[in-house]
């Protein structure tokens, strides 16, 4: 109360004498940043996330970087190397596998995931007898651990006796290596990404597909459309802030892959499915080389940033 | 009012009922106790996972019971080992090392070299461990520049496990086991069965990649006079052609005889001999457990004599002492580890086979205790030709012959899948090996 | 045309085509809970039979000794800690994420793109790469190997502050109209009693979504409890149930018949995800569609 007696009186004066008679309390309560009036308290509002964010997530994440250019290996101090953790990458033949797989593994991961989960929303969307189940279903993987993700997939897809393979053989389809050919190994991994991920992505669409209305489309099929063109022209046009978003997240869930690679096929057979982080994982955690592992990571994580960046540029132009 | 009463009481009790289980947790536990000085509590890690971690963790239990109120006690901690070294590493250096862990030969030869590691020949003498008593091979290997760095607990080797039942379908005599190549391939043949072209059944299992060609074509090379390093630990890849010739047979197995098949994963491979997808499985004695829970009809044999003798792997698992702030405390470990050496008996019997001391394999309880003859006779037997092992250099997982996503599992994918051809990826391995050599 | 309320929830099939679209929807949704069917009628088997009807939908003998198995190792301990360290960690992420989402949303001050931009690297960043130092850090502080209470402060320290959900307030506080609260602004109420008594109320679906979205991802947390935990009954349910775990995770041998206990051990663990999803699924959906998660 005191405070604003104050401020109020200070600025009372000011205007009687018409002199800029503004204190330092005045002046920082009233101050400009963009031509608009500070709020001090957002400060506040951020303390308690930026307080423990800087401390275990920026510090750890400088530190990381930092120690991308050093030789550390747990034990003993690290030393500075310069970029030779980098330049050791580019030239190491194991990385370039990794990536090339990691790519390989995105390409069919994100259209796929983003495919499916279209199709799950416009069907859950159309509000047909018994979609709150068909939506349950569709999300349920989702909830899951990536243990009991990777642990249940491995059996599906076993080339022998895999319940998938069972399945086609029933077509006169011969036995398929989904985790033990290096030519499928990353169609299967992706299949059981899909099947984890796609629920996610799904309720994304459906919130799009909630946000036009449905005038429009009725207004689209009594002009003559059929389902399809109503879809092409009417839906997915509208829906792109949405898919932009799935495309965007989806791409990073795609380039970052390791956790259920780790828990199926540990990179195997023949390396086919090492993924960047996989190789990452196996340099910091199975050969304590921490410098080498983050300067991977780092790598990687300017490819994401690059990738994100043009992603979003090329839907604002779509959109605009 | 009271509603909000009543929650507010139902949340206390729910609050003071877990608090007093975690209390209870503690005052129970002898890190307390500790506190009070009147027990010593030495801290042990150990990887040991599913049967393994069963059996080890009766060997623990039983220092414990034995220990009762006689001022120590074990604190047995599971340590997943994809992140054993990391958390290891971490906790050395800052000084959190637990008392001991258990370890493999020659793998950890590099946390020697950081000091990581202590030597045990000391502590282990001062509690009175007859190190005369061991295999002297089995102190050898787990010698790391100098000293020894590990307490070996047994000694193994890897046989060939076979599907009775369908052997004998095959009209094949178990009683006389494969002794050469031939006789092996005329076996794993009559035992393969095949839908078309897919085979259903592998005569012989080996997986498309990783651990288990790798591990074969080790012991194949090896028998045909390949060595990853000469004995002096200067020289990499000694006859190479040896090596090249004993690639070309696991492809053979694959492409010419068709008695393996790589549909088969690598960490499917326990699983798969178990369900019957094939008849002959090379693998070591760790295996015998969950068949022989699983009733399976098989016995044991020793890997025939494919190249130009019977060589086979050869494997020591054992226990390492770790750093400690208190080096008072590297005494009372070695007492522990004494009692455990000399009380290993059911470790030696049901977790492995055999044991690195010649006392205990003296004894009557060792030759009747265990597994029935039929399952452990071919690693006993093999027992006599074991010799190739792990490099005991820092750089040891560069030259494992047994493991996945490793280098050498990882080169030699590489020409299982027919992406490398074999003298290519033996001179890429020799190149790394020659570098790990040089820098010791 | 009058219609009927009921109708208004469900369209009605049009034609022989839209019926067959409906049933090739349903029957794709059966597919989609295949595997989970598969892991609990495995979990329910004997061991012999795992190996004999791997693919029979219900059990012949069925058993709940694998379950037994299970439990036998201190699965409620891990279960009450895993609890413990997700709900914790949860709620706070709730509050400080709901906090600067506001802000971000919201007010105006130096350093707004900034923090943004932060929010959204770190979305990017692969976390492996942070794990090490940061355990390193925990070590040092010495937060580690000493009891329990320490271990839980240790697990949830690096979850508190969690940059998804700071992304999901704010976008969600975007799109809300700004008009309520600008007049509540000039009446004189404070921005905090505006956070509070209005923004808050208005953001229950978010925080619908957003819970259980960081409820399901805390749960699943792996690599750092694994980490961080020393003693066996710190351990969370994910990390603890590594001991069942096959082959490729765990790592080392393994004993086959131990199939049956594994998939008990996975349905334990996916249990109270999967009970908590199907109670508040349809808050949780409708809460995130209708104005939750989005661009």
């Amino acid at each position: 109360m005191a405070q604003i007696g104050r401020f109020a009186r200070a600025e009372r004066d000011a205007r009687i004498r018409g002199l800029p008679r503004r204190d330092l309390w005045w002046r920082v309560r009233n101050a400009r940043w963009a031509g608009r009036r500070i709020d001090w308290s957002a400060y506040l509002f951020l303390l308690p996330f930026l307080l423990p964010f800087t401390v275990t997530v920026l510090g750890a994440i400088v530190f990381g970087v930092f120690v991308s250019f050093t030789d550390w290996q747990i034990v003993g101090a690290p030393h500075w190397v310069g970029v030779s953790n980098y330049a050791q990458a580019m030239g190491d033949h194991w990385v370039v596998g990794a990536w090339s797989n990691t790519l390989r593994y995105a390409m069919l991961y994100v259209p796929g995931t983003l495919l499916v989960a279209l199709t799950m929303a416009l069907y859950v969307n159309g509000q047909r007898r018994g979609y709150v189940l068909a939506r349950a279903a569709f999300y349920m993987p989702n909830v899951i651990s990536v243990t009991v993700v990777g642990v249940v997939w491995v059996w599906i897809l076993a080339t022998q006796h895999g319940l998938l393979n069972q399945v086609l053989g029933y077509f006169g389809i011969a036995p398929i290596g989904w985790l033990t050919d290096p030519k499928w190994v990353l169609i299967g991994l992706a299949a059981t990404s899909i099947w984890w991920d796609a629920g996610f992505i799904m309720v994304l669409l459906l919130a799009g597909l909630q946000d036009i209305p449905k005038e429009l489309r009725e207004a689209s099929s009594i002009d003559g459309c059929n389902d399809a063109q109503t879809l092409w022209h009417v839906t997915l046009p509208l829906l792109r802030p949405a898919l932009s978003l799935s495309l965007t997240l989806l791409t990073i869930a795609g380039l970052r892959v390791f956790s259920q690679i780790y828990i199926m096929t540990n990179g195997g057979p023949a390396d086919a499915s090492q993924s960047v982080i996989g190789y990452v994982y196996e340099m910091g955690f199975g050969k304590y080389q921490l410098g080498y592992a983050a300067a991977i990571s780092m790598m990687l994580f300017v490819t994401i940033l690059i990738v994100t960046v043009v992603q979003l540029r090329v839907f604002r132009e779509m959109t605009h | 009012m009271t509603i909000r009463y009543s929650r507010r009481k139902a949340l206390k009790l729910a609050g003071a009922a877990a608090g007093g289980a975690v209390l209870s947790r503690h005052l129970a536990s002898p890190h307390l106790s500790f506190a009070q000085g009147r027990t010593t509590e030495l801290v042990h890690w150990s990887w040991y996972s599913a049967s393994d971690n069963t059996d080890w963790s009766k060997l623990i239990d039983n220092f414990n019971e034995a220990h009762k109120g006689k001022g120590v006690q074990i604190r047995h901690e599971f340590v997943p080992d994809d992140t054993y070294g990391t958390k290891l590493l971490a906790a050395a250096a800052t000084g959190n090392a637990p008392d001991f862990g258990t370890a493999q030969n020659g793998r950890t030869a590099q946390w020697a070299k950081q000091g990581v590691t202590v030597a045990m020949e000391g502590p282990l003498k001062q509690a009175g461990l007859d190190l005369s008593d061991f295999d002297r091979r089995s102190l050898q290997v787990c010698t790391y520049y100098g000293s020894l760095h590990m307490l070996p607990m047994d000694v193994s080797t890897m046989a060939v496990l076979l599907n009775v039942p369908y052997a004998r379908a095959a009209g094949l005599d178990v009683s006389k086991p494969p002794q050469t190549a031939a006789d092996l391939i005329e076996w794993a043949q009559k035992m393969t069965v095949r839908q078309g072209d897919t085979i259903t059944r592998s005569g012989w299992m080996m997986t498309g990649s990783g651990a288990l060609p790798l591990v074969i074509w080790n012991v194949v090379a090896y028998q045909m006079g390949f060595r990853r390093a000469s004995p002096d630990l200067k020289k990499a890849g000694l006859n190479p052609t040896a090596g090249v010739l004993a690639a070309q047979w696991v492809l053979d197995m694959f492409d010419k005889y068709k008695v393996s098949t790589r549909s088969i994963a690598d960490s499917d491979r326990y699983r798969a001999f178990g369900a019957g997808a094939a008849a002959m499985f090379f693998t070591g004695p760790w295996a015998i457990r969950g068949y022989a829970d699983a009733k399976l009809n098989f016995i044991s044999f020793p890997i025939p004599k494919i190249g130009d003798n019977r060589s086979s792997y050869y494997e020591v698992d054992g226990v390492e002492m770790y750093v400690q702030k208190d080096k008072g405390r590297y005494a009372a470990t070695a007492e522990a580890l004494k009692w455990l050496s000399d009380n290993s008996l059911p470790w030696v019997t049901t977790g492995r086979v055999d044991t690195p001391r010649k006392s205990i394999r003296a004894s009557a309880a060792f030759k009747d205790g265990g597994w029935p003859a039929a399952y452990k006779s071919g690693f006993l037997e093999g027992m006599a030709e074991a010799q190739i092992t792990d490099i005991p250099i820092a750089a040891a997982p560069d030259f494992e012959i047994y493991g996945s996503s490793i280098l050498p599992a990882k080169t030699m994918d590489l020409v299982w899948s027919k992406q490398m051809s074999p003298s290519a990826a033996i001179s890429s391995l020799t190149q790394k090996w020659q570098a790990d050599l040089n820098a010791g | 045309m009058p219609r009927l309320p009921i109708v208004t929830r469900r369209r009605p099939l049009r034609g022989t085509l839209d019926a067959f679209l409906w049933a090739l929807g349903m029957a794709f949704a059966l597919t989609w809970a295949v595997p989970l069917v598969q892991m609990i009628s495995t979990s329910l088997k004997p061991p012999g039979e795992v190996l004999t009807h791997a693919l029979a939908w219900v059990p012949v003998h069925p058993t709940i000794q694998p379950y037994i198995d299970v439990f036998k190792k201190p699965v409620l301990e891990w279960l009450l800690n895993s609890v413990v360290v997700t709900v914790t960690s949860t709620v706070m992420s709730l509050i400080t994420g709901a906090m600067a989402g506001y802000a971000l949303a919201r007010l105006h001050f130096p350093g707004r793109r900034l923090v943004f931009w932060a929010v959204l690297i770190v979305l990017m960043i692969p976390t492996e790469m942070t794990i090490v130092p940061l355990f390193i850090g925990a070590l040092r502080t010495g937060l580690v190997n000493r009891g329990l209470a320490d271990t839980w402060v240790a697990m949830i320290i690096p979850q508190v502050a969690s940059a998804f959900s700071v992304y999901l307030f704010r976008n969600f506080f975007l799109s809300l109209p700004v008009e309520l609260e600008d007049s509540a602004a000039i009446d004189g109420a404070s921005r905090f009693r505006i956070f509070v008594a209005l923004a808050v109320p208005l953001a229950r679906p978010a925080m619908v979504a957003a819970s259980i979205l960081l409820f399901t991802n805390y749960w699943n947390t792996f690599l750092w409890p694994l980490l961080i935990s020393f003693q066996d009954n710190m351990k969370t349910l994910p990390v603890g149930m590594l001991i069942f775990s096959p082959g490729g995770i765990g790592g080392g041998p393994t004993d086959i018949n131990a199939y049956d206990t594994v998939m008990a051990a996975m349905t334990v663990l996916s249990i109270p995800t999967l009970v908590a999803f199907l109670v508040l699924q349809r808050q949780f959906i409708e809460g995130a569609t209708g104005a939750g998660i989005k661009g």
